[in-house]
């Protein structure tokens, strides 16, 4: 009888599930930070214990690895989100001291600029 | 109609997300923009596509991706295919490269926000590749 373990594999994206598009790495940002099974898979309801197993033991076989290009993609991340940030206007970071109520209000003001520059655009 | 593809890696986070922009706070915006999410499926892809036709399907179809991907260097990665492929007027690709923090509030709520601001910027941030929340 074939066997239905989950494999990992390796078609141009790093290792992957076999079948589906989540990869290692995926998982393995979750693995890291100490998240168990059920939060994983609260992120990525499609996952299955039996691919998350799967995931565990290439883990177990490549740790170090995986920790050194988890660490690339974390710096690679944090360059691209402070180049982003360095751009200003709209690609500033959301300031964090805002209150829900703040927010909305900002947010209303620029969309009603945007449905007034609409309205101007289909009467010119 | 702005329509937000959901990555497979990313699927539990954005139903946090669709929940808030459906909440009485922040649903006018929702309703206004017409703002959509699709999952994989749902846009018409195969959940197991790779990241360069995912990528290519949200261009053709004047659709934003919405991701965690952690992928950088491969052939085929999402970054290689954003190099490669992405020109001037190409639509970005949402990251959010920390994608454990959309459970909390706070963070949340700037994610949210941030979003709706670049659906009200749409033509103002093509070309710019990936636009990371918030």
């Amino acid at each position: 009888m074939p066997s239905t373990k989950p494999r990992i594999i390796d078609i141009g994206r790093g290792p992957q599930i076999e079948g589906h598009r989540i990869t290692v790495m995926d998982v393995f940002y979750y693995i890291h930070r100490g998240y168990d099974f059920e939060f994983i898979h609260e992120a990525m309801p499609s996952l299955t214990r039996e691919q998350f197993d799967a995931v565990v033991e290439y883990v177990n076989e490549h740790r170090d690895e995986l920790v050194e290009e988890d660490r690339r993609v974390e710096t690679f991340h944090q360059r691209g989100t402070e180049a982003q940030h360095a751009r200003g206007g709209i690609f500033t970071e959301t300031e964090k001291s805002l209150t829900t109520e703040e927010r909305v209000a900002r947010l209303k003001k620029k969309l009603e600029q945007h449905q007034a520059g609409k309205k101007r655009c289909r009467s010119s | 109609m702005p329509v937000i593809v959901i990555d497979a890696n990313i699927e539990g986070q954005c139903s946090c997300i669709w929940m808030r922009l459906q909440s009485d706070v922040w649903r006018e915006f929702t309703t206004a923009l017409d703002v959509t999410f699709q999952t994989l499926a749902e846009a018409g892809l195969d959940p197991a596509s790779s990241d360069d036709v995912i990528w290519r399907f949200c261009q053709a179809n004047g659709h934003f991706l919405l991701t965690s991907n952690r992928n950088q260097e491969a052939e085929d990665s999402l970054e290689t295919t954003i190099r490669r492929e992405g020109t001037a007027t190409s639509l970005p690709v949402f990251t959010l490269p920390n994608p454990d923090n959309v459970y909390q509030s706070d963070f949340l709520e700037r994610v949210v926000e941030k979003l709706f601001d670049y659906v009200l910027n749409a033509d103002n941030i093509r070309g710019t590749g990936r636009l990371y929340l918030p």
